[in-house]
């Protein structure tokens, strides 16, 4: 597997805050990678080293580039949408079609323009007076017509309404993902894109706390909602956690057998957002 | 050509560069000397309409005509000197918009997080600051002069139509013929740019204090001068910094002088005698702790991301 992204003791401080602290990390070609924390976890901290929009210490590789120096050629093969809308609203459509032309090599004008007749977006129109979700379509469009290697979104949902958000990230595995590129997605919204990532990474204080793929994690991870009369035994095979909510109880389990499980009730997976709580209350 | 001028097709970095501040700053760099202009030929109009002719030194073109006997020897110089001054208010109009421009071009992009969009594009902070740069102290400027001209021919079309139709003159001796046309041309570019080297320390301190500056630029622009100022006054007794600014124009006042003197046929190469002010080492210093400040407007845009 190729390294797209390579991390080690990776670290960054602002004044006496660690924000990130001793980091290692790797991240392949071919990965759709979520990137999950809470808020002052670290996450945007590490989005920004790998992008080159702050300095960090420590050894960082993106793509055979030192992110900070190098940062106007690593934007040559990388993408990012921040988690705040970071388009101009002075800006017309057709303008920050042609800014992207002029100054992105791997930028391909039919493209961006294929994608934006889908939807209702008008060209003469400045980007202050684009709808939200507009924004957020036009800027995906943009850097779907981009050809490079890693895509980072930072929150690229936020504030948007349900609709927009599932056509988002249908849009950009059917239009965008191929075994040549990785996402690097961060959200709130677990759930969401749980579905389309083949790995995770939880981020807590500034460190990495679980980073496995998603199989592994399926097939690790599992939620055991037993019979009445099979609490107690579940009990005893020693649950990494019990869950009471509603009057049920349910345990979750880590590395064990399903078919001893199965015997004692439901087994269904555990969800990312689960997963998420577990390890974060759990230590 | 406008229109080439203005599209992008392909890969153009540096003019998409360009476009951008252009569409970003249309108001302050065109807009502003557009609206001036307008006014400028509005008023004009008004006043050769309500009968206000146009004045030079407190008296009507006609009153110095009738006055003065020796008007026909210094003809040349006051005509040409009246379409030289016409745009002045237009001048002083951009000259505070560049400051202004300058003051906003590396601090709106960080209030309004979208530098993290320019960011995310594969041109370097060192690209984006010397193009920041030449928008305020070349385009902005150029435009400016094309403002000029058009605000100097409708000086000359109103001053004609005035001479021709309140005096016995003809219009073609009195005005046309008398306009050394290469000295306004030159009286527009050579003056405007010496100057803007010159202050070039003032221009690039503004936009340093635009990238750094968490809040308002402006003030902090010009409180931090002020205080040390103040400073070096009360507790050293010095004036480096004063004198520093002091020279950036009271150098150039002598250069004036000494074109405004040297008239006549030579009036061209008057204006050009402006370019020996290059010669003192003060230009240079200038240049130095110009180019310092935007090695430092580089390195700064380098670590920050946002306001």
């Amino acid at each position: 597997m190729t390294a797209y992204i390579s991390a080690k003791g990776l670290s960054k401080s602002y004044g006496k805050f660690q924000a990130l602290k001793d980091v290692d990390l790797s991240i392949n070609k071919g990965q759709i990678v979520g990137l999950i924390g809470s808020n002052g976890a670290g996450k945007t901290t590490m989005i920004n080293a790998i992008l080159g929009l702050s300095s960090y210490e420590g050894d960082l590789n993106v793509l055979g580039f030192d992110p900070h120096s190098q940062r106007d050629q690593l934007m040559k093969e990388v993408c990012f949408i921040s988690d705040v809308a970071t388009l101009p609203s002075w800006i017309k459509v057709h303008q920050v079609i042609e800014f992207v032309e002029g100054v992105h090599p791997k930028f391909n004008r039919e493209k961006a323009l294929g994608f934006l007749k889908k939807t209702t977006i008008p060209m003469e129109k400045k980007v202050g007076n684009l709808s939200k979700g507009m924004i957020v379509q036009l800027h995906l469009a943009l850097i779907m017509a981009i050809d490079a290697k890693i895509l980072v979104l930072d929150e690229p949902t936020l504030g948007l309404d349900i609709i927009y958000r599932k056509t988002f990230y249908d849009q950009l595995l059917e239009d965008y993902f191929d075994e040549e590129r990785t996402i690097i997605i961060t959200t709130h919204q677990v759930d969401e894109i749980e579905n389309i990532l083949t790995d995770v990474i939880f981020i807590r204080e500034g460190r990495i706390m679980y980073n496995a793929s998603m199989e592994e994690t399926l097939n690790t991870w599992k939620v055991l909602e037993p019979k009445k009369e099979s609490i107690d035994e579940a009990r005893s095979l020693s649950p990494y956690r019990e869950i009471k909510s509603l009057g049920r109880t349910s345990f979750v389990f880590k590395e064990c057998d399903n078919a001893t499980l199965k015997e004692l009730g439901t087994v269904s997976r555990l969800s990312l957002s689960d997963l998420f709580v577990t390890l974060m209350t759990g230590e | 050509m406008f229109s080439t001028l203005t599209t992008i097709n392909g890969y153009n970095p540096i003019k998409a560069l360009f476009l951008k501040e252009f569409w970003d700053n249309k108001r302050s760099i065109f807009v502003t000397p557009m609206v001036v202009t307008g006014l400028f030929i509005f008023f004009g109009l008004v006043a050769m309409i309500t009968g206000h002719g146009m004045m030079i030194d407190g008296m009507s073109m006609s009153d110095h005509i009738a006055r003065d006997p020796e008007f026909g020897s210094r003809a040349t110089e006051i005509v040409t000197g009246m379409i030289m001054v016409s745009p002045m208010i237009l001048m002083i109009t951009v000259a505070f918009s560049m400051v202004f421009t300058a003051l906003s071009v590396l601090f709106d992009e960080r209030k309004d997080k979208t530098i993290l969009f320019w960011k995310s594009m594969p041109v370097s902070d060192t690209q984006e600051v010397l193009v920041k740069l030449a928008t305020v102290v070349v385009v902005s400027p150029l435009i400016a002069i094309g403002f000029a001209l058009i605000i100097q021919f409708a000086a000359m079309l109103m001053l004609a139509t005035m001479v021709a139709l309140n005096t016995d003159y003809s219009a073609w001796n009195l005005v046309f013929s008398n306009i050394n046309y290469m000295a306004v041309l030159v009286g527009d570019i050579i003056p405007t740019f010496v100057i803007i080297l010159w202050t070039l320390p003032i221009f690039t301190w503004f936009m340093l204090v635009s990238s750094f500056s968490r809040r308002s630029p402006f003030l902090l622009a010009f409180i931090i001068p002020v205080l040390i100022i103040i400073i070096e006054n009360l507790f050293f007794d010095s004036h480096i910094l004063e004198s520093a600014l002091q020279s950036r124009f009271i150098h150039l006042e002598t250069y004036i002088d000494r074109y405004d003197v040297d008239h006549g046929s030579n009036m061209v190469n008057g204006i050009f005698g402006l370019l020996g002010s290059f010669a003192e080492p003060s230009f240079w210093a200038g240049i130095v702790v110009a180019a310092t400040m935007i090695f430092g407007c580089i390195q700064i845009r380098k670590r920050n991301s946002i306001a």
